[in-house]
């Protein structure tokens, strides 16, 4: 009984904040699609789903989140071999360097992207800007990182003994790889490729900067519609779409993760020395680096460069609104709203985080209990199935009345950012605390420990550094959201991805130069925090 | 037959295997006894290709093997714990070899299988077997495209007291059936009795005595080694020739004796021995009563008497000495011919 109602205390906050904050939302979303006007209508959202248009952005939503999800896999792997598995000399600086992409903000990438394929960029003469390719190529920089990092961990952790056990066998090094490596591999190449698959399909800002309105997503389309053209009911009917087919899709790959024999030998391996036959993996890996490389380094060059030549104009500026006052505020000022908010989100998201992880991570006695624990798993990892664009534009439908009513509160941009990073934070937590052996626990309850010293004694020295790395990716990761916020940012009160969004919006040289400038900023403080928490060495960090 | 010539092998500058030679003809079955740490899995590993010598060459059949890749070799290697594919049912490990060479056999496959004494096994996996059954299942799967050599790995080592004793009986049985040729490395000296025929005593990286396992068993090289092949004591000097001394009763005490490993069960109670102790203590077992006497002339040492006899602190017994429970130690030329 004792144990019921410490699940329940627990569970309750976490359920409470999810429930009003995300289900809500995303609930009151799905009733504006199928109540229209009043009445019960599921005929207009099956109308809206045939549009032409609708059906053009929807195939065009799958082929390029395919692709950039095919493309990823093929060049990450490699990679991954390389860093987590070669004694290559400088791999943790590569390493680090390599997952600054993935927290670095969405629109930052598309401006990025855009700077290096525009006609005046390096790649100009490629004439790719405005194409779909340019699309799959931001979504791949975005996501290369998922690949490395998640593959990369399992690879690292995975036992050589087996593989030398085939080669014993008569296993040539590509019969290893096939028959033993793969197959071990497997579930950490398929929930990587998945949860790729389901940040590309959800992609917005990079869509956005890189396709205007001519190669929408579902997502962009979202917000195209709720935006631009205040059509509700087919926004909804979208959100309705994206929600069904990512559950689907997060069901599949929780399908295809599962093996005959989950209890792998996991065992930490010594680098091995780098052999003739690892050079087109080598190879692999330097293109990999080329591809993460050249978008920044084009963006850090494109934003010392003003009329008057190479100068610090455009970083100067930022204290100003842009030229023909295309921002309300100054750039320094939404940045102080951005670290704020993004403080505010981070510890949010620590505290649900972390009774999420405890919760899902502890023993269940019975078989009901495991159940009840199963499905608080699942809950908690809806919303990174779901849209931000959804949310943002659920929290406006939805919390601008009683008995919710947030429009006008300065948290309502934290939370959704809390919401967003949510996962995040559990997936760093959650390994690290199902790799506690519960009868450490045990042993200590037996010397005459209370659950909170167990606590103390058992968990708190294994998981204060992986705490410390989550709240690093979730600050990095709320100074970057763009989805959400956009919807729910005042227009006076905005945060830097924001600003820069409205920037490269608005005609004129020194706006853009600005844009460049303050993504740099953004791309920077992100970096470093990132690399700080690389420097904490914990391997969940970014595997899902 | 696999040659070891000089052969050495380094971890990032720290030596773990030192110039170490050794011979193996066809169908001999070599065990590496030495403790944890001395060296041998990283000699098993060399010899399986899978760690790179530092110097020293490595032949089979006059061929030498030192750049062929592991999977080239033909030797089959087998891991202390099976290293089992977990994701592959019983029979798919076993034909794992089969099928690489494209030659898939269920027949082989269940004929191996029986002769490790697991039919009807084929189907399961590999988490659902004991230790036990999963070890003979990774003999099976070693043994499926019949290796020129045998590499074992503490075969029997993560099992428990009883199911090894059985288990090494069988590996003995299964491996003289196949005429394999095997290298087995072991911390275990009953394990290395039971199974081999040919014995290599490894300490520090080193190959301290090798030969025929009787020549190596009845003359340790040094006290250590002694020790190491389950001798319970070494006495030399003045102790040792008492106890030689009892050995040939009517001879002389030798002058300069050499040193003498004993066995625990070197000494036994008997009313005529010739040498006269004190018990210090006694305890049952279930086959003999086992004392610890105070000789004279030798000092506290291990002797056995009959279960059913009865002895307690103190009392007066007299021992004589069983010469095929002790051995002579320090350089003897017979044990020294290579295996």
């Amino acid at each position: 009984m004792r144990r019921w109602l410490t699940l329940a205390l627990l569970a309750a906050g976490p359920v409470l904040v999810v429930g009003v904050f995300f289900v809500l939302p995303v609930s009151g979303m799905v009733a504006r699609g199928f109540w229209a006007d009043g009445a019960f209508d599921p005929g207009g959202v099956l109308q809206v789903l045939t549009r032409p248009r609708v059906v053009r952005v929807a195939w065009f939503t799958v082929w390029s989140a395919g692709a950039a999800t095919v493309i990823s896999v093929l060049l990450g792997l490699p990679a991954a071999f390389v860093l987590h598995r070669l004694a290559l000399p400088g791999r943790k600086i590569i390493r680090a360097a390599l997952l600054v992409p993935f927290v670095l903000p969405t629109v930052v990438v598309g401006v990025a992207f855009r700077l290096l394929l525009g006609e005046a960029g390096p790649l100009g003469f490629l004439g790719l800007d405005g194409t779909p390719v340019a699309i799959v190529a931001g979504l791949v920089f975005f996501n290369l990182a998922v690949v490395i990092r998640a593959v990369g961990a399992a690879w690292e952790s995975l036992d050589v003994r087996p593989a030398e056990a085939a080669a014993a066998l008569g296993a040539s090094p590509s019969q290893v790889w096939w028959t033993v490596t793969l197959p071990a591999l497997r579930p950490a190449i398929v929930s990587a490729a998945s949860i790729v698959f389901l940040f590309c399909a959800t992609a917005f800002g990079i869509v956005l900067t890189l396709g205007g309105v001519r190669y929408a997503t579902v997502e962009t389309e979202i917000y195209l519609l709720t935006t631009t053209l205040f059509d509700l009911q087919a926004a909804a009917a979208l959100s309705v779409l994206q929600l069904v087919v990512v559950v689907a899709l997060l069901g599949l790959a929780a399908r295809l993760r599962a093996v005959p024999d989950p209890t792998a030998d996991r065992s930490s391996s010594r680098p091995r020395r780098i052999r003739r036959g690892d050079g087109p993996a080598l190879v692999a890996t330097a293109l990999v680096l080329g591809l993460v490389a050249a978008p920044i380094v084009t963006l850090v060059l494109g934003s010392f460069r003003t009329e008057a030549g190479w100068s610090l104009g455009n970083y100067r500026a930022l204290s100003g609104v842009g030229s023909n006052d295309a921002l309300l505020v100054p750039v320094t000022e939404a940045l102080l709203t951005s670290v704020r908010t993004a403080v505010d989100a981070t510890w949010m998201a620590l505290i649900m985080g972390l009774a999420v992880a405890v919760l899902v991570t502890r023993r269940s006695q019975s078989r009901p209990e495991r159940r009840v624990r199963g499905l608080l798993d699942g809950f908690f990892m809806l919303p990174l199935g779901v849209s931000a664009v959804t949310l943002g534009f659920g929290f406006l439908i939805t919390l601008d009345r009683p008995p919710v009513d947030l429009r006008d509160s300065a948290l309502l941009v934290p939370i959704a950012q809390a919401l967003v990073a949510l996962p995040l934070v559990v997936r760093t937590l959650v390994p690290v605390l199902a790799g506690i052996d519960d009868r450490q626990r045990q042993a200590a309850a037996s010397l005459g420990a209370s659950p909170w010293r167990a606590l103390l004694t058992v968990d708190l020295p294994v998981v204060w550094k992986p705490l410390l790395a989550a709240s690093g990716f979730a600050f990095a990761a709320s100074l970057g959201e763009f989805g959400a916020t956009s919807f729910l940012a005042r227009d006076d009160n905005p945060t830097v991805p924001i600003v820069i969004f409205r920037l490269i919006g608005h005609p004129g040289e020194l706006n853009f130069g600005m844009a460049l400038a303050a993504s740099v900023v953004l791309a920077g403080t992100t970096a470093i925090v990132m690399l700080a928490v690389e420097r904490l060495r914990v391997p969940s960090v970014g595997a899902f | 037959m696999l040659a070891l010539t000089d052969v050495s092998v380094a971890y990032d500058g720290v030596v773990a295997v030192d110039d170490v030679s050794l011979e193996m003809p066809e169908g001999s079955i070599l065990a590496v006894l030495g403790p944890s740490g001395c060296g041998k899995s990283t000699l098993l590993r060399a010899v399986a290709g899978l760690e790179p010598l530092t110097s020293g060459s490595i032949s089979f059949d006059g061929r030498v093997v030192d750049r062929l890749p592991t999977h080239k070799r033909g030797f089959a290697l087998m891991f202390q714990d099976g290293q089992l594919f977990a994701h592959m049912t019983v029979a798919r490990n076993v034909g794992y070899a089969l099928r690489l060479r494209r030659r898939p056999s269920p027949q082989r496959v269940d004929d191996l299988l029986s002769l490790v004494g697991l039919e009807g096994y084929a189907d399961r996996l590999p988490a659902t077997l004991s230790g036990g059954e999963r070890q003979r299942v990774a003999l099976a799967r070693a043994l499926a495209v019949e290796p020129r050599l045998l590499l074992l790995d503490e075969p029997l080592s993560a099992l428990d007291a009883g199911l090894r004793e059985r288990l090494a009986v069988d590996l003995r049985k299964i491996l003289h059936a196949a005429g394999t040729t095997a290298l087995m490395v072991t911390h275990d000296h009953d394990e290395a009795f039971q199974v081999a025929d040919q014995l290599a005593v490894m300490r520090a990286g080193r190959v301290v005595q090798s030969g025929a396992i009787d020549a190596v068993w009845s003359a340790p090289v040094d006290e250590e080694t002694a020790l190491f092949l389950g001798y319970a004591r070494v006495l030399s000097g003045s102790p040792a020739a008492t106890v030689l001394a009892a050995v040939r009763s009517g001879c002389e005490r030798p002058v300069s004796p050499p040193s003498l490993a004993l066995r625990r069960s070197a000494l036994v109670a008997d009313e005529h021995g010739p040498l006269i102790g004190t018990v210090e203590s006694a305890r049952a077992t279930p086959e003999v009563l086992r004392l610890v006497v105070d000789v004279r002339d030798v000092g506290l040492i291990d002797a056995v008497a009959a279960r059913d006899s009865h002895w307690g602190p103190g009392q007066t017994v007299r021992l004589s000495v069983d010469p095929a429970r002790i051995a002579r130690v320090g350089k003897s030329e017979q044990s020294r011919t290579t295996a």
